[in-house]
């Protein structure tokens, strides 16, 4: 039986699951969650996720919530074939892998998902963004791109000269902060720039975001 | 060769790799890098840690930092000595990473700036913003009653056995425990079981020794 992944293809934590399982060749079924009705909060998702949110999956007997568990489960279940995300054959390459997703989790996400939750979320809320909280967090942003411009300049990818999840993980986001007025955090950093620019040619990426939808507003 | 941890004990992500040392029987070395000279921000220190911040690890050529990725490592390398941190099945395991990536992304988010301003603001002598704590406060309630309810039909976070899952807990819990926060995980019966058991393993009495808070 096919994993379900439950969640929908624009949101960014379920996109970072569904980049994985096509880099991992795995056939999947993706069953959508009306966040809009708020099914995500009714019991019989909680009873899946007690936090309320996507994604979920469903492997046999398994239910795993938080999104970088997911992958990572993926890509240990999957080992064998597609993309090696995870380096697993050398304990030393994939603690590697593993430092490069924590600051993932640790100094890039929290910065880039407060600046994406301003500039996307908030105005389709009916509400404006709070220009305080995106200027604070794009100088963090910006201090976090200057570690990897420096750490690129040494290795192709964050963790080495192989694309990893270390990588992987950061494109859901950083996709739709490409689309603010604030791409020149990446664009004006050249390593940066390359970096995304080769995590955007990749067959999974090129599969996965047009379901990356929401944009902020033009005005 | 003994691995080298270039922190302090008292730091809450140092304790989370001497943790997992005390826990898996490894020998370790703490070099002291001081916080309040904030020696983290200097060129040496950056080398080995380019976010400023404590721990890193020096393990022979081996460098490592992020806390949750060194005890990972060691978990990993010495799986077949002291306790089974990661879980006996791949599932058990993807299990174990869930609970873990929840103390990131859940639990630690908003304890990390309680502790920051009732416990560390104070020691410095900055005015701590207590709407912000209160507000912190509510929204952690919220995550606790979901702790409390995984804790009431499962011994630890990742089913019968402690693991990495309830580890990497542990430091922001111990020093949320030092404060009115105790209160909220004491209303809740099955989290002040589970914090109980925690706190009597014998690594978490070393660590609190070595670190100058006798239990």
């Amino acid at each position: 039986m096919a994993m379900k992944v439950y969640g929908n293809g624009m949101s960014v934590c379920v996109a970072r699951v569904l980049l994985c399982l096509h880099e991992k060749e795995t056939e999947f079924e993706l069953v959508p969650v009306d966040l809009f009705a708020c099914h995500h909060k009714l019991p019989s998702f909680l009873s899946m996720n007690p936090f309320g949110q996507v994604p979920v999956l469903q492997d046999d007997d398994l239910t795993l919530f938080e999104s970088r568990a997911i992958t990572a489960y993926i890509a240990e279940k999957h080992k064998d074939k597609g993309t090696d995300l995870t380096r697993h054959a050398d304990a030393k390459e994939a603690a590697i892998v593993k430092l490069w997703s924590e600051v993932e989790s640790h100094h890039f996400n929290p910065a880039i998902s407060a600046v994406i939750h301003q500039l996307i979320v908030v105005p389709l809320q009916g509400k404006t963004p709070d220009a305080a909280i995106v200027e604070e967090n794009l100088e963090k942003l910006g201090k976090v791109l200057d570690v990897y411009e420096e750490k690129l300049g040494k290795t192709k990818y964050l963790a080495g000269d192989s694309y990893t999840l270390a990588d992987l993980h950061h494109v859901p986001y950083t996709y739709y902060f490409m689309k603010t007025c604030h791409a020149g955090l990446v664009n004006d950093r050249p390593k940066v720039k390359a970096w995304w620019e080769d995590l955007c040619s990749r067959p999974a990426f090129l599969k996965v975001s047009p379901g990356l939808t929401v944009a902020p507003p033009t005005n | 060769m003994v691995v080298k941890l270039y922190g302090l004990v008292t730091a809450a992500c140092p304790q989370r790799v001497l943790l997992c040392f005390l826990e898996k029987e490894i020998e370790f070395e703490i070099v002291h890098v001081d916080l309040d000279t904030l020696e983290q921000k200097k060129p040496e220190h950056l080398l080995r840690q380019p976010f400023g911040q404590v721990p890193a690890i020096e393990d022979g050529d081996f460098k490592l930092f992020e806390s949750r990725a060194i005890a990972r490592y060691y978990a990993t390398k010495y799986s077949n000595q002291g306790t089974n941190l990661l879980g006996k099945s791949l599932e058990h395991r993807a299990i174990v990473d869930q609970w873990a990536d929840v103390e990131t992304h859940y639990f630690n988010v908003l304890a990390f700036p309680i502790v920051l301003n009732l416990v560390i603001k104070p020691r410095l002598g900055e005015e701590c913003d207590a709407v912000l704590v209160e507000e912190l406060k509510a929204k952690l309630g919220v995550v606790l009653d979901i702790y409390e309810n995984r804790l009431a039909s499962n011994r630890f976070l990742a089913g019968d056995e402690f693991t990495m899952a309830d580890l990497t807990h542990m430091p922001a819990m111990g020093y949320l425990m030092r404060t009115d926060v105790n209160q909220m995980v004491k209303a809740r019966v099955n989290m002040n079981r589970w914090w109980e058991e925690l706190t009597a393993r014998p690594a978490w009495k070393k660590l609190m020794k070595m670190a100058g808070f006798e239990a």
